[in-house]
Order: C-alpha cells, then structure tokens, then sequence
C-alpha cells in the first residue's frame, strides 16, 4: 500500500510495484529498484554510508588486549620476575621510581609494581565472586517469573523493583558491618544486589517465548517447562545478559577497590589497589606514585571490562 | 491522570518496605545475634545466659521475628531508629547532624553533573559523525571507569595539599560562612559529578542520537527550518525523559561516592558517619543509614516516575 511520506512521483514506481502485488527480492534493495527512492531506506542501509554499527570497534578490541593482560598477569603473578609483594626493604621507603623498582616503593618499602601486579588477583576474584553470584540468583529469578502465573511473576519483579536501585557499596558496607570484613561476604552481597537487572532481562527474553506455538505443543507432548527454558529462553538471552553482565563487571571491579580503600576487603598485607592506595595517600606529597599507581590499574582494568561490553552490544544487539 | 499517579504510588509501597525488609534482615546475619553484638566482641564468657535474655526481654528481642519486624517498623517511622551502640545517642540525632553536608555534595554534584554532562552529551550526540563526537564519548567512557575516590585523593593531593588552591581536607558549614564552605566543598563536587556527568552524557547522547535519526527531523532539515531551532527542539524534548529517569539512579551512585569522598576530604557528612560506625561495630548507625540511602531511592524513583508520567504524552496515553 502507498506510502504516506511518499513525496510524489519519484516513490510512486515502488509503491505502484508493491500495489500490484510484485514481489520485490529482499536483496534487491528500493534503491535499485527505482533511482532516487534512498529515503525510502533506513539511515544505516543507504549507499555510501557506513554502518551505524560499527562492528566490535577498535577500543573495544584494545579493551580486550589489556583485559587479557591483566588476566594473565593475574594469573602468572607468582612466575613472573618481580618482587615479593610482602617483602619489605625498610631502607628503601617511599622510594620514587628507581631501575629495581619500577614504581618505586610504598610506605614500608614494598615494591609498588609486584604489588600492583598481584593486586590484579583479588580485583579479579571480586569480579569472578559477584558476577557468579549475581548470575546464579538473577537467571533462575528471571526464568522462574517469566513463566510462572501473573501472580508469581508479579510479586518476584516487585521484589526486584525494591533493591534495583539500592546503591551497592552501601549494602556491602552493611553487610561487612554485620559479618566482618571479608571479600566472599561483600561481593556476595554486591552480586546479589545487582542480580536484579539480570532477571529482567530474562524475563523479557522469556516471555514472548511463552505464549509461543511451539511451547504449547512441546508441553502438551510432556517436554517440562524446565527444558523448555534452558533450550529456548537461554540461548536468545545470552546477548544482552553477556553485555549487561561486562557493564557491571566493571563497576563491581570498582566496588571492590572501594571496599579494600575503606580497609573493609581483603586483610592486610595482601596486596591489593583499593587498600594499597588509602596507605599511599598518607604520604601523597612525599610519593604520588604510589597512590597514581594502583588508580590507573583499576581505571584501566575497569575501562578495558566496560569496552568489551560496549563493543559486544555493538555486535550482538540488532539496530 | 491522578489515576496514574494513585497507581504508581501503589505499586511503590509494597516495593518500600520490601526494602525496609531487606534492611532488617541484616541484624539476623550479626554473628551470635543483635544482644552479643551490642554487648561487644569480648564479652563472650563473660555475661551469663541470664543476663543477655534479661536484655533481650527489654529490647523487645524475645518476640517473634514478624512480630520484631513490626515494632521495629512502627518506631521507625515515629523516628525511633534505636540507640547508637557507640555514643548512645538516638540514631536520628547522629544522623540528622550529618545529612546537611551530604546533602549539599549530593545535590551540588547532581546540578553540575546535569549541566555539564547534559551539555556534553547533547554535542556528543550533534557532532555524532564527527571526530569530536567520537571523542567525548570516548572520554565519557574513560570518565565511566574511574573511581572517583582515586579522583578524590589526586584532586586532594595535586590541588589541596600541593598547590594549596583549595583545602585537601576540613569543612564548613553554610550557616557559617558562604565563602568559605563553597572553597571547602568545591573539590568533593567537582569529582563527583565527574562520573555522574559521564553517565549521564551518555544516556543524553544516545537518546538524541535516536531522536535525530527520526523521519520528523529529516522533514525540518528539507522545509530550511534553521539547525539550532532543531537541535534545541530536540535536545530540549528529548534531554528531558533521561535526565529525569537518570537522577534517583544517580542519587544511589553519589551516595556510595559520597562514602568515599567524604572520608577523603573529611567531610562531616553520613558517609564519614558509616564508616566510623563500621570501624566502631556501631550496627544501629549503620542500619540507620542503609535505611534513609534505601528509602530515600525508592521514594525518589517514585517521584520520577510519576513526573515522567506527566511530562510524557505517549505514557498518558499508554496507561489511559
């Protein structure tokens, strides 16, 4: 049927082609069809201009490099050839950066560099601790109340309308209140208070699948709704739990730090940014960069987990 | 309309005290119970089992959990938040001395943040196939990952301690002197709303990016209507609905900011009061400010959502 933005004759061919019923080849786009209808076409689909998708993007690969990196330092740290992060060269403290140290040493003469190095793995645990928990709790929620009975899915998505928005560090600071300074208990608790969003978003992915045709024959030939969920539902909510799940890894990856710079995470003498940079800030003007250091380890490590999310949604969500 | 209004408002309550709940509950993970708690780490051999159910019997505590839940709920919202462990001052004391400071980081940072997050978002979003526009998002993004109390100690440390332009730490308040409390509060906003304003600039940027690629616009480009009538007529309309939605959620992210910039700049405020109480295991502070920040979030995306009901025809339209 005729267009009613059509702009008078130069459409009228399409229109007209459509109107007598003329198939038009999907891959025959209007513009060839019929010259000068390109405004007929979506922004990202006209000749000459790119796609606004923009595929993975170049931060975003870059993100990945570092992000790899910093696993692997991570997970090499004690093979490679730095210092102990717990020895202290009392003769050296608040050294500046000098051909042994490469970032100079802390207030009690410990290697910044091997401390920024093993500090990769407790913000790493962090992340790996709160981004399970969350996925643990948020995927059965969202699943469970996408295809249970309006009331049951009313009630559990009230429940998570209460902590969407609950800020996360306050909780943690509650719960380390509560239980005692400890990694686990906190970013438990963070991945809990964030698992909300994700069961949202299987909700929604789960529910046009409900009332599909294919559902209703498969549960009348016996298949259970648990079958259903894990075959049909996950598979298309992977892409925008794996996006939303690089968007927050990054901020728990914050909220760890946040916590080790109160002295609420991981006990001292473990290495680790947060706490490394609330010692060093005593001592700011004598040795800014051991309180720079670990800052733009965690900036980076949090930058580099974001990237990948942003470079992923640009990938995985049709425009 | 009102309809509208009664019907979130509904909806909202149950969602408030399911937060209360949530804050309740976290007295039952106190190890050994609220009573030990109270009484100190140490006391464990050292009071009788009389004496701690002597105390439960007068705090309340030997009633069921329900039961505990209501009356805690019923002093709470008389104002009764409990008894600091600490100094055993009313709860609502030692919080009320500290929400004023809070409260000005908080809204000054919301103000800058939306100002000037809001103005870069919508050039990111006007120069969006320009280098420039690739830039700022680019610098949001960086902006996005930076912890603001590293922020916090570098702006402390460059500019308070080093060049001595404005204080690294201390505090004045407004009742005292203008002048001096906005050189002392200068710093804390200025870093907080550094990832707020990114935030923001985001979400703004990506709404009118959506809007600019509309067919309407397309038409007011052919019919000559000049650029800056159309990109204020949608930046204006289209700015408005994000930064609505976005202020609670950035009020949550500025208190957990707050926490942290507050202890850096030793700024009087609840996020100094947390972590001292933390520090003194002074679990009512604690509760009582996880439930005035958990409150506080529910009401205030209440509060946009009925305000987006009003300005946004189609969600009329939608609920009608």
């Amino acid at each position: 049927m005729p267009r009613s933005d059509s702009a008078g004759g130069k459409d009228a061919g399409l229109a007209a082609a459509l109107d007598a019923g003329e198939t038009v080849l999907p891959d025959a786009t209007p513009a060839e069809v019929v010259p000068g209808s390109q405004l007929l076409l979506p922004a990202w689909r006209r000749p000459g201009r790119e796609s606004r998708t923009r595929g993975f993007g170049l931060a975003p690969k870059i993100g990945l490099v570092i992000f790899a990196m910093l696993l692997l330092a991570s997970v090499l740290a004690p093979v490679l050839p730095i210092d102990d992060p717990l020895a202290q060269t009392l003769s050296l403290r608040n050294a500046g950066a000098s051909l042994h140290h490469l970032l100079g040493t802390d207030l009690i003469g410990r290697d910044v560099f091997s401390r920024v190095i093993y500090g990769c793995r407790s913000a790493f645990e962090g992340v790996a601790i709160a981004v399970i928990s969350m996925l643990i709790l948020g995927i059965p929620w969202g699943l469970a109340a996408g295809f249970s009975a309006t009331v049951v899915d009313e009630i559990l998505m009230r429940i998570a309308d209460a902590m969407l928005s609950f800020p996360a560090l306050i909780l943690a600071i509650g719960v380390v209140s509560a239980l005692g300074p400890s990694m686990v208990h906190s970013m438990v608790a963070v991945g809990v208070i964030s698992s909300p969003a994700i069961a949202r978003l299987l909700r929604s992915a789960a529910l046009p699948v409900r009332g599909a045709q294919f559902v209703l024959i498969a549960g009348s030939l016996g298949v259970s709704r648990f079958r259903i969920a894990v075959r049909h539902v996950l598979p298309n909510a992977m892409a925008p739990v794996l996006v939303q799940t690089f968007a927050v890894a990054s901020y728990f990856l914050i909220i760890e730090a946040a916590l080790g710079f109160l002295g609420l995470g991981v006990p001292p003498p473990a290495p680790s940014w947060g706490q490394d940079m609330a010692n060093a800030y005593l001592n700011f003007t004598a040795n800014p960069s051991a309180t720079i250091a670990p800052g733009l380890a965690i900036t980076t490590g949090a930058w580099s987990i974001s990237t990948i999310g942003d470079g992923l949604r640009s990938v995985l969500v049709r425009a | 309309m009102l309809r509208i209004i009664l019907l979130r408002v509904a909806t909202s309550i149950p969602t408030i005290f399911l937060s209360t709940i949530v804050v309740f509950a976290l007295r039952y993970l106190l190890p050994g119970g609220p009573v030990e708690a109270m009484l100190g780490g140490g006391s464990a051999g050292q009071v009788s089992a009389k004496q701690i159910a002597a105390i439960k019997a007068r705090l309340g505590l030997d009633a069921s959990v329900p039961a505990q839940y209501w009356h805690w709920l019923r002093s709470a919202l008389h104002g009764d938040l409990g008894t600091s462990y600490y100094s055993q001052e009313p709860v609502t004391t030692v919080l009320g001395q500290r929400v004023v400071p809070s409260l000005e980081l908080i809204v000054g940072a919301l103000v800058v943040s939306i100002l000037v997050g809001g103005g870069l978002g919508i050039l990111s979003a006007i120069k969006r196939d320009r280098v420039s526009g690739r830039v700022i998002l680019l610098g949001t993004g960086l902006g996005l990952s930076v912890p603001d109390f590293w922020l916090a100690t570098i702006a402390a440390g460059v500019l308070g301690l080093t060049l001595n332009i404005f204080p690294a730490v201390g505090f004045t308040a407004i009742s005292e002197d203008l002048g001096r409390n906005l050189h002392t509060v200068t710093l804390p906003i200025v870093v907080l709303s550094i990832v707020t304003g990114c935030f923001l600039a985001r979400h703004i940027s990506s709404a009118m990016i959506s809007a600019l690629e509309c067919p309407y616009i397309r038409t007011a480009w052919a019919m000559g209507v000049p650029g800056w009538k159309v990109y204020l007529i949608c930046a204006l309309r289209n700015a408005v609905a994000p930064v609505i939605t976005f202020i609670p959620l950035a009020f949550a992210g500025l208190v957990g900011g707050t926490v942290l910039v507050e202890t850096i700049f030793a700024i009087p405020g609840l996020g100094t009061e947390i972590v001292t109480s933390v520090t003194n295991e002074d679990f009512p502070v604690v509760q009582g400010v996880v439930l005035l920040v958990g409150v506080l979030v529910a009401v205030l995306n209440l509060l946009a959502d009925v305000v987006l009901a009003f300005i946004d025809p189609r969600m009329r339209r939608a609920a009608a």
